[in-house]
């Protein structure tokens, strides 16, 4: 039965996709020109490509993510043991985040979070 | 005539042309709800010429008329003396030019009209070829030009990186900026590295509009500025995305003279909500680089007083003074436009049949297309652009209300013609 119900839903689906497809085709209004395939930029053609790279300005803040996930993984297992350890492994914790948090803190104050 | 052509002819997508005197033909057309303004030709199915077209406008209008896809009309609105226009556009009057334009959407789906033909040829602009034999190879990263079109040369950017920098035109029909505005941009990604004003190519052309001071009434001035304030707002809202407040403007800009002050103060929430995130903080100007550059609602903006209505005695038996703002940016700009134009609605309703001469000092289409405020604003445009992301640049150009007609009316009868 699962099987069966596999195929009537690939079969549905396929259908639905052919289906959208023929009505693009039944609707074209023909072929494009070189002036249709041009971006518009209000009466100029535009002199190069526009593939081109963008500045990821926030990858300051990626960086902070990262050292954050990491965080997170050194975290995992320290949940798992923190409460049989009590006090200690709290403090130990609690050391380790103060430490990151001050770096987030100087990340701030320098503008890490200002990409614009 | 198929169901799917008449739906498609219900409603019909325009792009506007803008030519000599054609914003006011544009906004008619725009209240009409059996036409669709469309800011982009991609969505038209007829192309719209409002009035003469300048002959530095025309082969960017051939451009835009075969970006247009099929199958696809044009229509010619005159607006003055001019007669420029695209070959093969059917003749429209101002009284019935949505009545027209729909007439001729549906006689273009029925089949009784044919498709206009292209301009420009169907070829990419260079030849797709490397060096070798057989097309490949070549300077650049892919070889040769793909398409017709060469790859973007790279830039240095910030944090020492070589980016490419895309050089483009954007042109004098782009739907965001000021009619007739030609901006040459480098950009890096989305910033703005350089740019250029391009010349207004409205001088040379045969304008509407008269600088020649004559007497008119107060009333008249006013509902004129409070009109031109007002589109020049809706146009600034639509750039920002905004459109239902900007229709709701538009609607009140037809006629100024029949609304009360009361529903342009109604807006004045939803316009600040519409335009608080995109306008907000973008390009503080200071007071002081304004001084004496004539510069209208945008000194009035960030804190001046300037305002040529401060010397005319029938303004202060109305009551009148100058409605200031501090901040300077964008946000204060389109605010300050409202605000002016509530103020020009209320002076309308005051003033009796005061005349008083109107020219230079007092034009009704904002202070601001005097040119030497013309040139000041495009000074503002190449100082502040550069470093600007795309969007802020356009919110920028838009608080600025740079009108290019009336600033070559004023070059033209002050003789100058290097703008």
């Amino acid at each position: 039965m699962d099987l069966a119900a596999f195929l009537g839903l690939l079969v549905v689906t396929a259908g639905l996709a052919l289906a959208i497809r023929l009505a693009g085709s039944a609707t074209d209004p023909g072929a494009t020109t070189a002036s249709q395939s041009t971006p518009f930029l209000g009466g100029f053609e535009p002199p190069t490509h526009a593939w081109s790279r963008f500045h990821i300005r926030y990858y300051a803040v990626v960086l902070l993510f990262v050292v954050f996930e990491m965080e997170m993984i050194f975290m995992y297992p320290w949940a798992v043991v923190f409460v049989e350890e009590g006090i200690k492994a709290i403090v130990e914790m609690g050391m380790f985040l103060f430490i990151l948090a001050l770096g987030v803190l100087y990340a701030w104050r320098e503008g890490a979070f200002k990409w614009q | 005539m198929s169901r799917l052509s008449r739906l498609a002819s219900s409603v019909v997508p325009v792009y506007p042309l803008v030519g000599a005197g054609g914003r006011r033909v544009v906004e008619v057309l725009r209240s009409d709800t059996r036409v669709a303004v469309v800011s982009s030709p991609r969505h038209a199915a007829v192309l719209f010429e409002a009035g003469s077209l300048p002959p530095a406008m025309v082969e960017p209008a051939r451009r835009v008329h075969d970006q247009i896809p099929y199958p696809r009309a044009t229509v010619f609105c005159p607006a003055g003396s001019g007669e420029s226009r695209l070959p093969g556009s059917v003749l429209v009057e101002p009284a019935d030019a949505a009545s027209a334009v729909l007439d001729t959407m549906r006689s273009l789906m029925r089949g009784e009209r044919g498709s206009d033909p292209d301009f420009l040829l169907d070829r990419p602009p260079v030849e797709w070829k490397g060096v070798g034999p057989h097309g490949q190879g070549g300077e650049g990263m892919m070889g040769g030009k793909p398409y017709g079109r060469p790859m973007a040369a790279m830039g240095p950017d910030r944090d020492g990186l070589m980016l490419d920098a895309v050089p483009l035109t954007a042109g004098p029909f782009h739907p965001s900026l000021p009619a007739g505005l030609t901006l040459d941009v480098v950009m890096q990604g989305d910033v703005v590295q350089e740019v250029t004003v391009g010349p207004n190519p409205f001088i040379g052309a045969e304008l509407h509009g008269d600088s020649q001071p004559h007497r008119s009434p107060i009333a008249e001035v006013e509902n004129v500025r409070a009109q031109t304030l007002l589109r020049t707002l809706a146009h600034a809202l639509s750039a920002a995305g905004v459109d239902s407040v900007a229709a709701r403007l538009r609607r009140i800009a037809l006629n100024p003279a029949e609304h009360s002050v009361r529903e342009l103060t109604a807006l004045s929430k939803a316009v600040f909500r519409g335009a608080r995130w995109t306008a907000g903080g973008v390009v503080r100007l200071e007071a002081e680089r304004l001084e004496g550059l004539g510069l209208g609602h945008v000194a009035r903006a960030s804190g001046l007083q300037e305002d040529p209505r401060n010397d005319i005695s029938q303004y202060k038996d109305l009551g009148f003074e100058p409605v200031v703002r501090n901040g300077g940016d964008s946000l204060d700009r389109l605010i300050q436009m409202l605000a002016e134009a509530e103020q020009s609605m209320l002076l309308a309703q005051r003033a009796t049949d005061e005349s008083l001469e109107v020219g230079d000092a007092i034009d009704p289409y904002g202070a601001s297309a005097s040119i030497a405020s013309s040139q000041a604003l495009v000074r503002l445009v190449e100082d502040h652009l550069p470093g600007l992301e795309w969007g802020d640049a356009v919110t920028f150009i838009s608080s600025l209300g740079i009108d290019l007609e009336q600033a070559a009316v004023h070059a033209v009868a002050g003789g100058r013609t290097d703008e």
